[in-house]
């Protein structure tokens, strides 16, 4: 990485560390926050997804993460690592979005949310070992997972998003979530058992699994 | 549809589903423009707030300023002769306080010159568009008698045996104040 010594621009910093990239945006070097703006932005937007439910929300939030977390950053001396730090701010900003009246008023006018995005029959790819009815089935409980996962408590589907979105580890989840590794891991158990049992409910299949003791969780 | 293997993966699928959405495009130059205008929201509503309280002054202000009085336009008077200079009365002489009389004690009065009256207020144009109209026609067909001429008015020869009018100066005695004597006042009986 070639670097000024007035920490102005940075020519390339491909392969430098995400501290690299902080203590220089740090300095004052917009163009490392833009890489480190790069670096994160889908695991930054994804977070802010599984909280507010809307791609418009999210990134939103998302920018809005990435502008307090640039304001912050002199406050940032790196005990923890750069995108934990930037989730958690993350999560605050999504989570005061979803709280707020705007917020509320914009879901009684437009429902477009987990369970109304649903995505076309066209979304699930046909599988070539299933019948055109088979696919068809397949589809449909898509869409009825959907609805079902909006209509989960807040604390088990931000936990089964997050987890589900390949973006995050457990224990960033945790940071953010605020929430031990364990608990994180049995929010997304007993998500997962309650959505099989409303699809039993349903009539989409005859066995559901037992609960586990969720004790003091 | 029945095994829990199945409905796992549905769920799998479903939650990937969701969370599959990419960031749009330019999130970086978006965030970055952010960042390079800091102070923008703020500025503009400082001057937001600049704005409304000039209004808020210019409101108060307007409000304690009284309305000028309206001028009153003295009744028109058609004269065909040139209105008379305006007499030029010098203003009433004074005497000074006498020094028995403590000056503050003598009255101020502000003696305002006669003004001279005003001239008529002549409309710049007709207030009813009828008025030019008639007054062409009665000049295009002018039909009636010439007005009748005014003569001047010869003035009367004085008499050789008549003596000047003697105008006596005016005096003004200052004023006597004789002095106030406060007496107790005895109880009634």
């Amino acid at each position: 990485m070639a670097e000024s010594r007035d920490c102005v621009t940075v020519t390339d910093s491909s392969g430098a560390s995400d501290l690299d990239l902080v203590r220089l945006a740090q300095a004052g070097d917009t163009g490392a926050f833009g890489e480190l703006v790069e670096r994160n932005r889908r695991a930054v937007f994804r977070a802010a997804l599984a909280a507010v439910g809307s791609a418009a929300e999210a990134d939103d939030v998302t920018q809005e993460a990435f502008v307090t977390a640039y304001r912050k950053l002199s406050g940032f001396r790196g005990d923890a690592a750069f995108r934990t730090w930037l989730l958690a701010i993350t999560w605050r900003k999504a989570i005061d979005r979803r709280n707020s009246m705007t917020r509320w008023l914009r879901l009684t006018v437009s429902q477009r949310d987990f369970g109304e995005d649903t995505p076309d029959i066209m979304d699930s790819a046909p599988s070539r070992d299933r019948s055109p009815e088979e696919d068809l089935a397949a589809a449909e409980l898509q869409r009825t997972l959907r609805r079902l996962i909006a209509t989960l408590p807040k604390k088990l589907r931000d936990a089964l998003l997050l987890a589900g979105s390949g973006e995050h580890s457990y224990e960033q989840i945790g940071q953010m979530l605020g929430a031990p590794v364990g608990t994180v891991k049995w929010r997304v158990s007993e998500a997962r058992r309650l959505l099989k049992q409303k699809l039993a409910a349903l009539g989409h299949t005859e066995s559901v699994p037992r609960p586990i003791d969720a004790r003091s969780r | 549809m029945g095994s829990q293997r199945e409905i796992d993966d549905a769920i799998d699928r479903a939650v990937r589903d969701i969370m599959s959405v990419e960031p749009r495009a330019g999130l970086r130059s978006r965030v970055l423009d952010r960042l390079e205008r800091p102070a923008a929201g703020w500025f503009a509503l400082a001057r937001l707030a600049g704005a409304a309280a000039l209004l808020v002054i210019v409101a108060i202000a307007f409000l304690m300023i009284p309305p000028a009085p309206r001028p009153v336009a003295p009744p028109t008077i058609a004269s065909s002769a040139p209105a008379p200079a305006p007499p030029s009365v010098p203003p009433p002489a004074v005497a000074p306080p006498s020094a028995g009389v403590p000056a503050d004690s003598a009255p101020t009065r502000r003696v305002r010159p006669p003004q001279p009256p005003r001239a008529p207020v002549q409309p710049s144009r007709p207030l009813f568009p009828a008025q030019g109209v008639v007054a062409a026609a009665s000049v295009a067909g002018d039909s009636t008698a010439a007005l009748e001429t005014i003569e001047p008015v010869a003035p009367l020869p004085v008499a050789a045996g008549a003596s000047p009018i003697a105008i006596q100066a005016i005096q003004i005695e200052p004023l006597t104040i004789e002095r106030i004597v406060v007496a107790p006042i005895p109880p009634p009986r």
